[in-house]
């Protein structure tokens, strides 16, 4: 298995933060869209 | 130091190697692929196409980040396409054509199969969340097939089938949220500038990463 090393950890954030706010702006808007 | 992993060598090895590894049955399947953008288009279906173009588009921001995993690393992506795998180009570490094209087919089929009240529940959920959770969980029930089968590798502790949670919420989830929130704008204009602005945060982390070498 491959080691974690800080450049790898910082990627991994930072697409982790964008991946979640594309579902967050989905989720955002279906839920406001019942409102 | 950290060294490549023989699945990571053997996927380095052709690595955007068209001569080594282009096949003909590309040709079809790329027509294929054409017809069925052509037809939405000649249909007026922008917004489907444009769908398709969202979901394609955080398939690729994921694969830049999975090459960038590789290279940064010195040792393995997250996901790697081996040699083995027989494919007729890789365009990135973890990332061919055929997965390419098959993500913009797979944006459109996805918003075909949205009711067009946006409103209407299924089991009290609202459609367009419940299809995502639905095509999520299919997607990855697809990819721990492939990763079975040996032609999808992967070799980071947590992205591993004992934690498809983790595929599922960064891996395919964000993929169809993207496609039906395209899909759902008020206007094509507000679909083009959702698909404009990850167009260009794609192409951004793509010259970042041919300079940096990180591709």
């Amino acid at each position: 298995m491959a080691v974690m090393t800080t450049g790898t950890f910082i990627v991994l954030i930072c697409a982790t933060i964008i991946d979640l706010a594309i579902c967050g702006l989905f989720i955002y808007d279906n839920v406001k869209g019942e409102k | 130091m950290y060294e490549f992993s023989e699945y990571t060598r053997s996927s380095l090895a052709i690595l955007r190697q068209p001569a080594e590894t282009m096949q003909w049955y590309i040709i079809p399947l790329f027509l294929i692929f054409f017809y069925i953008v052509s037809k939405e288009l000649s249909e007026k279906h922008y917004k489907v196409v444009l769908a398709g173009a969202a979901l394609w588009l955080v398939d690729l921001f994921n694969e830049i980040w999975n090459s960038y995993v590789c290279f940064i690393s010195q040792q393995a992506p997250v996901w790697g396409t081996p040699a083995h795998g027989d494919t007729s180009l890789l365009i990135l570490i973890g990332y061919n054509i055929e997965i390419s094209i098959m993500f913009f087919i797979m944006g459109i089929s996805a918003v075909l199969l949205l009711p067009e009240d946006r409103k209407k529940k299924i089991l009290g959920i609202p459609n367009r969340i419940f299809f995502a959770i639905v095509l999520t969980t299919a997607a990855v029930a697809v990819e721990c097939f492939l990763n079975y089968a040996n032609i999808l590798t992967w070799e980071w502790a947590w992205w591993q089938i004992n934690f498809p949670w983790v595929l599922w919420i960064i891996g395919y989830f964000p993929f169809f949220a993207a496609a039906f929130y395209t899909y759902d704008r008020p206007t094509v204009k507000g679909s083009v500038k959702f698909v404009g602005c990850l167009a260009v945060m794609d192409i951004i982390l793509l010259i970042v990463g041919a300079v940096m070498h990180w591709i």
